[in-house]
């Protein structure tokens, strides 16, 4: 039986809503970076399928997000198919943690996150902001951004630790002001 | 934040970890939970970057990746059946759906007028096969689908599909391979065989614009001619049929030129002098080395077997651990013997169905291995969990001088299940995978021989597959 128009576009509206979260957590669980996509991607069609038997009126991100943690919990289990996982040891302590933690707070909805993240970047200092668009626009490692900043890998790699934790505070700082005042980022 | 859990965890972002460091990372954040917390705010940190900085990812295409997915899920998948109403009416807003629509219409309108831009024509789809357009979405090829640019995925050992550039320049891809088709800025066009085999059968190129075929270990460079790849990610055979062509080692720049009748082995990790052989006369016979021939499955020796064996005996108390140890010490040898094994796994996510899959290469021999009318496969190993105790011996054969010629199988029955079985299958009991007749008559070089059985129970272990001599060699 066909979809009708108007639950395909509630399914997908609900995807858009929920697309940077879902992404997020799947990358939380150790899923390697290259295959993010791939799995979230197998969330959404589960979904899919599954749809007639969800009640809609429970959150759907939660959901989605156990649908994916099952999907990483699958992969664990087939040999064959834990090439989509970063190290299958942690994959599993990262789940159990997942488990075990309640919603956050924080909304991730699109398109505020995007660009939460976009001015959050603006607010770095220029070395590290090269840092992030080396890494992150042009896929470059550390040891070549290392030689063209004229750096070492290490320090590198310890700038974008620092980056990335900053990033995240930053994000959440701004989400939540949003929420609480609904001001322009 | 101790500085060895934040070196790690730089090194894990930065795909760097050895297997050492991530186990050393593991036990680090394995029974603390501040350890824990930072890692996943790492990863999701690196995920914003990525949707930040990455306009690939942005959550249209995702959308319209996935309604690809769908559709491309084969017949009886219904997504939405039978939606029941909800209990609470959730509000909708019309704008983000307006917003989405029309960037999917604009996303469609672009790939539309990019269609008119296509370099090559999918000629044939065989078995399990995949294709991911250069805009990212997922299809299932058809024949006559003219294509700009993107990756062909075959997914199983019994498939291949054919490439056809405009030119007539045809690309075979083989069993289990990864191929991305392009044409760079100066319009030459560009295979990369990321793993796998490929069959080129190359119409003649300007001189100045050959066609460039990469693999993970070589860089290779034709004007006209007929040749066949196998690619590994530490090595890549070529072997040439017609014409002159140009492998370059990518490790260290060497080159060499390589005539018809003659093949190369580039590898990145042995450095010797890259020379084209003569393909050598034809080999009639041939019997597996598992370990060695390996391109799918999982090897185990066979002590490591015996050991298991004796653990589950102990365990069900049939036999002491000290007489368990004393079988154990006496079967201890150096030598390297063992069968490769098969567990279950989906070959891909459009179908739900797993199968086990043992795959070995035959084109790793320095003579071309021959099969004719009157020979016979032997193979040799255990087989268990199928509820009609059998399952599906193929091979793939290359034309005698030439490219890819086809693909057949032959179904074994094991009687006793979980038993041992050492079965002789002549080459008349195979049938073409595509058109279901017989073999036709004639010489054809071997070029894979792989085990398949279907079902999520099924064990399949093979400790020897051997080709026979026919009368005819």
């Amino acid at each position: 039986m066909e979809p009708s128009d108007e639950e395909t576009r509630k399914f997908e509206t609900l995807v858009l809503q929920h697309h940077v979260r879902l992404r997020l957590f799947v990358r939380s669980l150790g899923v390697d970076a290259d295959w993010v996509d791939d799995v979230a991607q197998d969330a959404c069609l589960t979904a899919m399928r599954q749809w007639n038997s969800f009640d809609q009126s429970r959150d759907f991100g939660k959901w989605l997000r156990a649908i994916a943690a099952n999907i990483v919990r699958n992969e664990l289990r087939k040999e064959a198919r834990r090439q989509r996982i970063m190290h299958t040891e942690l994959a599993e302590i990262l789940i159990k943690r997942q488990h075990h933690l309640s919603a956050k707070a924080v909304s991730l909805d699109e398109p505020l996150t995007i660009a939460a993240v976009r001015n959050c970047i603006g607010e770095l200092g220029p070395k590290s902001q090269k840092v992030v668009e080396g890494r992150y626009r042009e896929d470059l490692r550390a040891p070549q951004l290392a030689e063209l900043l004229n750096m070492t890998a290490t320090n590198v790699r310890q700038m974008l630790v620092r980056i990335r934790r900053r990033l995240r505070e930053c994000v959440e700082l701004r989400l939540l002001k949003e929420a609480a005042d609904g001001q322009t980022l | 934040m101790d500085k060895r859990f934040e070196e790690l965890l730089a090194g894990l972002l930065d795909d760097e970890l050895s297997e050492v460091e991530l186990s050393e990372l593991t036990e680090l954040v394995r029974n603390d939970s501040s350890r824990q917390a930072e890692l996943q705010s790492q990863l999701e940190a690196a995920e914003l970057l990525v949707l930040a900085q990455d306009e690939l990812h942005t959550p249209e295409r995702f959308l319209a990746g996935l309604r690809t997915a769908n559709k491309a899920v084969p017949d009886g998948f219904a997504p939405f059946a039978d939606v029941q109403k909800s209990k609470s009416s959730s509000f909708l807003s019309i704008a983000p759906v307006a917003i989405a629509a029309a960037l999917i219409l604009v996303f469609v309108f672009w790939i539309s007028a990019r269609s008119a831009n296509s370099i090559a024509t999918i000629r044939s789809v065989q078995g399990e096969v995949l294709w991911m357009g250069d805009g990212g979405s997922l299809s299932e090829p058809q024949p006559g689908q003219r294509i700009t640019g993107g990756t062909i995925k075959t997914l199983s050992a019994d498939a291949w599909s054919v490439v056809e550039f405009l030119d007539g320049s045809a690309i075979t891809v083989v069993g289990q391979s990864e191929m991305t088709l392009a044409k760079d800025d100066e319009g030459r066009k560009v295979v990369t065989l990321n793993h796998g085999a490929v069959s080129a059968d190359v119409e003649r190129q300007p001189k100045d614009l050959p066609m460039i075929v990469r693999t993970p270990a070589a860089e290779i460079e034709v004007l006209g001619t007929q040749f066949n790849v196998d690619a590994e990610p530490l090595q890549t055979r070529l072997a040439v049929n017609e014409g002159l062509v140009r492998l370059m080692r990518l490790s260290d720049g060497e080159t060499v030129d390589v005539a018809a009748e003659h093949q190369v082995v580039a590898s990145i990790d042995q450095p010797e002098q890259l020379q084209a052989k003569p393909r050598g006369t034809a080999a009639f016979t041939w019997k597996s080395d598992v370990k060695s021939d390996m391109r799918h499955g999982i090897w185990v020796s066979d002590i490591e077997l015996l050991a298991k064996k004796l653990k589950a005996a102990v365990k069900r108390g049939e036999l002491t651990s000290a007489a368990a140890m004393k079988e154990y010490k006496a079967a201890v040898t150096f030598s390297d013997s063992g069968s490769v094994c098969a567990t279950p796994f989906q070959e891909s996510k459009w179908k739900l169905t797993s199968r086990s899959l043992i795959l070995l290469t035959v084109t790793n021999r320095s003579r071309p291995t021959v099969i004719t009318e009157d020979s016979t496969f032997r193979i040799r190993g255990t087989f268990d969990g199928s509820p009609d105790g059998s399952f599906t011996l193929g091979i793939s054969t290359n034309h005698r001088s030439g490219g890819f010629d086809g693909k057949y199988v032959s179904e074994v029955s094991v009687t006793e299940s979980g038993e041992s079985f050492d079965v002789e299958i002549p080459l008349r009991a195979f049938r073409q995978v595509d058109t279901q007749l017989g073999m036709p008559p004639g010489q054809k070089e071997l070029t894979a021989v792989w085990c398949v059985a279907d079902g999520s129970n099924t064990k399949l272990r093979v400790s020897v597959a051997e080709l026979l001599p026919g009368s005819a060699e």
